[in-house]
């Protein structure tokens, strides 16, 4: 199933490389920019892919990612950073030792769970799969472990990219009108979670999420 | 006449363009209610056309509505109607308390439609694609109205949404994905393979292994919006936090909705494989729901959480219906449903403005309602009585339906389990709802209802709860076992 092309392993490589710099990173807009370089290496991706099999929608699609994923969303984030006006640190429930180790862990379930589903597909496809179901899982970890909200989006946005990984490496994408309602969704999901994070400064004095856990029983 | 689906798609989104730019109170009212009229008319029109001359596409097969989706359609044009109405009086009483400034009720109407909009999208298109973009719309245009009143609590309530359920969600575009792949060496490139119709009928040529990890992502994504256990945390918070209209909405449809995205990867998950491996799953996951709404239900201290972990329940209990799988208990999951989304947006609102008159909505500081509130307050009590599923009311016909088809097909364990759930939780309601209906109400609380509209709205909805407790209309009979017999696979 998966459409074999060379050159494409390092990228994958390195996407998955910058899950781990996120991990890693101590400042909101370090953050920030590391998924910026993220969404340019996926569309690097999706560029190469649909010029190796011929797909014009996936180049389309490549631009399209650039646009709204390196482009508008991270000009939403940086507006809130800057908004609440603070580049500060990345506050997190587990160290950054222990988030590498199970982000590595993670990593490891993730190329074994894949050997199990995907028998079938070429080495590349697996390796793929195996690195977006490994996006997910460390967005998941980041979503769960960070505290300030504006970290939790930059969680979401590395799941979200997984899956789009997930979706134009094993086959030529989603059919377009899927994936353009999906950007369509993540735009408007970044702006109204900017929206509600404004909200929570303003209210709570701070993004930390700490705070919220009035509401029990 | 063939693209009025479309039409009616434009409505709610032409509806809250308008609300955007009306100038007052008064224009905003009449905008609503005649674009709130309008599109619960032409959705229930095109439902009957779909019952009675069969399914109907549109926008070249981009919309395509069977007696399922029409049926959930349905819904949300009652409920979303209903809601509507309710607003008027329910917002003109936070606008006159200074709950709310004025100049942000546009702002609520828009996103109500745009909410309504979306809920309608999930259940008319044809590709589970598309449904995805839906449901999590559904989760952004709600998101802003969980926290619409901008306190700590309400705040926390949006965020702890918006994050849990679009978590949940991207679980179920993986599972998308997971049978998309699986669909394209059987159907081939393009929107087809996501076509839940082109699905189910090509079902059994898909990779069983593939379909089965579709279905248990998209149970546990979807799941979390519907509800389920253990994903349901989000829920409690966000339905209490809400204003009551958009508690009403929750409840009674954005459920039901998304269990609708869970229905349509059941019924091509159940086509491949030919076991019970979805069923059963679903069977637990609903028992599991409707255990975990126990105790919280009985401990409960807040008015409005109370209603939010009973939709955990019947939620619970429709999922569990669906799990049963036998025809009868089919039907009763449907006409649960049914009961459900019309008694739980009336439960809302007369619970709505007993909180808005107390100005509390804590069990224990709330008493007296019958007294103070002789229309809402009396409703409250009864309506505690017909979702604790109390005959003569219609909760308690469909939950004894469920129940019986699950003895009968000597599914023992499961059924008891509920029933005993069911049972225990009776009390807590009633007991909760008497502590606040019954007494003499505190001096402070001056006699009477805070707006005649929004008592209209507790009153009129009885209506239906009793009369579907007494006898099921024949119309009402066929629509459900044309559901059921579509939902089996049949014609």
């Amino acid at each position: 199933m998966f459409l074999g092309s060379s050159g494409v392993s390092p990228v994958v490589t390195l996407i998955l490389a910058v899950c781990f710099l996120v991990l890693g990173a101590r400042r909101l807009d370090t953050a920030i920019r590391l998924v910026v370089f993220q969404a340019i290496l996926l569309a690097l991706l999706t560029a190469i892919l649909g010029l190796a099999n011929g797909v014009g929608e996936m180049v389309f699609i490549a631009g399209l990612t650039l646009v709204i994923k390196a482009g508008l969303i991270p000009f939403i984030l940086k507006k809130v950073v800057d908004r609440i006006g603070l580049s500060s640190e990345t506050r997190s429930y587990v160290n950054r030792k222990m988030s590498f180790l199970i982000a590595g862990a993670l990593v490891m379930v993730s190329y074994l769970a894949t050997g199990q589903i995907a028998a079938t597909q070429s080495a590349e496809g697996r390796e793929i799969l195996a690195t977006a179901i490994a996006m997910l899982l460390i967005g998941l970890l980041v979503m769960m472990t960070r505290k300030l909200a504006v970290m939790q989006i930059v969680g979401f946005l590395i799941m979200e990219n997984g899956l789009f990984l997930a979706g134009v490496g094993t086959t030529h994408g989603m059919p377009l009108v899927v994936e353009l309602g999906i950007f369509l969704d993540m735009l408007i999901g970044v702006l109204v979670m900017g929206i509600l994070t404004f909200r929570i400064q303003s209210s709570f004095g701070s993004i930390n999420t700490e705070k919220l856990r009035n509401l029990r029983g | 006449m063939r693209e009025m689906p479309l039409v009616l798609l434009a409505l709610p989104v032409l509806t809250a363009l308008l609300s955007v730019g009306a100038k007052n109170k008064k224009t905003l009212t009449q905008i609503s209610l005649a674009g709130g009229g309008i599109t619960a008319g032409l959705a229930l029109w095109i439902a009957y056309t779909v019952f009675h001359f069969g399914p109907v596409s549109a926008g070249g097969r981009f919309i395509y509505i069977d007696s399922l989706s029409a049926f959930v359609m349905s819904l949300v044009a009652v409920v979303g109607l209903t809601a509507a109405l309710y607003s008027v009086g329910y917002m003109g009483v936070e606008i006159a308390e200074n709950a709310i400034p004025e100049s942000r009720l546009k702002w609520f109407y828009f996103w109500f439609n745009i909410f309504l909009f979306t809920m309608f999208l999930v259940v008319m298109v044809a590709n589970l694609g598309v449904m995805w973009v839906g449901i999590e719309a559904t989760t952004l245009a709600s998101a802003l109205l969980v926290g619409f009143y901008d306190k700590k609590s309400a705040l926390e309530a949006a965020w702890k949404y918006i994050i849990l359920c679009t978590v949940g969600i991207i679980f179920a575009l993986f599972g998308t994905i997971i049978l998309y792949n699986a669909a394209l060496p059987v159907i081939g490139e393009g929107s087809r393979s996501l076509d839940w119709f082109y699905l189910q009928e090509a079902a059994r040529q898909l990779d069983p292994k593939l379909v089965k990890l579709a279905f248990i992502f998209v149970l546990v994504g979807y799941g979390t919006k519907v509800g389920l256990a253990p994903m349901h945390t989000w829920l409690p918070d966000a339905h209490s936090q809400a204003p009551s209209p958009v508690s009403a909405m929750l409840s009674g449809v954005l459920l039901n909705c998304a269990l609708y995205g869970i229905l349509r990867f059941h019924q091509i998950t159940s086509h491949s494989l030919a076991s019970g491996y979805s069923t059963r799953l679903l069977l637990i996951f609903g028992v599991l729901s409707i255990a975990v709404a126990l105790p919280f239900i009985i401990i409960q201290h807040d008015l409005k959480r109370l209603l939010a972990y009973s939709s955990i329940e019947h939620m619970g209990i429709i999922v569990a219906a669906v799990g049963l799988g036998n025809r009868l208990a089919l039907y009763g999951a449907f006409l649960h449903m049914l009961n459900h989304a019309l008694a739980k947006p009336f439960l809302f609102f007369s619970a709505g403005n007993v909180t808005q008159h107390f100005h509390t909505k804590k069990i224990h500081k709330i008493k007296g309602a019958v007294l103070a509130m002789p229309i809402s307050g009396t409703m409250l009590l009864l309506g505690a009585f017909a979702i604790a599923g109390a005959p003569p009311f219609n909760i308690f016909l469909s939950e004894f339906t469920i129940i019986s088809a699950g003895f009968a097909s000597g599914q023992y364990l499961p059924t008891s389990l509920m029933l005993v759930f069911i049972t225990l939780i009776f009390p807590g309601m009633v007991y909760a709802a008497t502590r606040v209906g019954l007494g003499v109400p505190p001096a402070r609380i001056e006699k009477g209802e805070p707006s005649k509209w929004s008592a209209t709205m507790a009153l009129i909805p009885i209506i239906p709860l009793f009369v579907l407790g007494i006898y099921i209309p024949k119309s009402l009979d066929q629509v459900l076992q044309q559901v059921v017999s579509i939902f089996l696979g049949g014609n």
